[in-house]
């Protein structure tokens, strides 16, 4: 799995392309623990505009970041998801506790 | 259930390795388009069947042998039956509980959530342990609506 990664206004971009199961999850989350959470770390906005397929490993990493940052000075936010993606997102409830934003834009600016 | 003859059928077998999982994307695939399903029913198919496939991998056998996971899918134009059959620890999805979504840090990592988007995704499911192996039979109907919708 190939992860863009760049920095806007103090967020942290991740852009996986591809499909997020057991055997590309990993990789992901291995690249989320790399981005700070502390005083000194960085907002995250992982941007799902190239993720085509999310299983319940790619959920739980999510559900990883959520749990991590609860108590954390720096917030977490998904953006962009195409329809599959989203609705397996409504399906397991998880978007009941994460931001959703249309676009990485207006994720952005929510940082703020 | 008995079949009528000319119902189609398609089955393949993947290896007891998460990197199937590309296998299984790409059978599902052609599966879809052979049978002219909406792509929204092919990417529910594939997810029911990573999930399965995942569980099975990660937590079906001891050994470090390969094994086999067999999956048979048949279609009627209505309803799809798709049976998975592998020779892994007994597992009966139907005992298996529901998570618990607690998003609290000091939770555990939730298991289970596979096994519900399977329970989502599905119409019916039975299982049966027959000579050594875990057969698990899923009932997914495919609507009408959703077929129109095939691009």
């Amino acid at each position: 799995m190939i992860i863009d990664k760049r920095e806007e206004k103090g967020v942290v971009i991740l852009e996986p392309a591809g499909r997020l199961d057991s055997n590309t999850a990993p990789v992901l989350e291995q690249e989320i623990d790399s981005v700070g959470a502390g005083n000194d770390g960085h907002h995250l906005l992982v941007d799902f505009s190239n993720v085509e397929y999310i299983s319940s490993a790619g959920l739980r990493v999510v559900l990883k970041v959520v749990k991590a940052r609860q108590t954390s000075p720096k917030s977490f936010a998904v953006s962009s998801m195409q329809d599959h993606v989203r609705e397996v997102f409504e399906i397991s409830g998880f978007d009941a506790f994460i931001s959703i934003y249309p676009d990485a834009m207006q994720a952005v600016v929510s940082f703020a | 259930m008995i079949m009528s003859i000319t119902t189609p059928q398609i089955t393949f077998s993947l290896r007891n390795s998460l990197s199937e999982l590309d296998h299984l994307r790409e059978q599902v695939a052609l599966t879809g388009q052979q049978w002219k399903l909406p792509k929204k029913t092919v990417l529910q198919i594939n997810l029911v069947l990573d999930e399965l496939f995942t569980n099975i991998v990660s937590y079906g056998f001891d050994d470090t042998l390969d094994h086999s996971i067999v999956i048979s899918m048949e279609y009627d134009g209505e309803t799809m039956q798709i049976t998975m059959t592998d020779d892994g620890h007994a597992f009966d999805i139907n005992q298996a509980d529901n998570p618990e979504l607690d998003i609290s840090p000091d939770k555990k990592d939730v298991g289970g959530l596979g096994i519900f988007m399977v329970r989502q995704y599905v119409d019916d499911i039975s299982c049966e342990r027959n000579k050594g192996k875990n057969i698990t039979m899923l009932t997914k109907k495919i609507s009408r609506g959703e077929a129109d919708d095939h691009r």
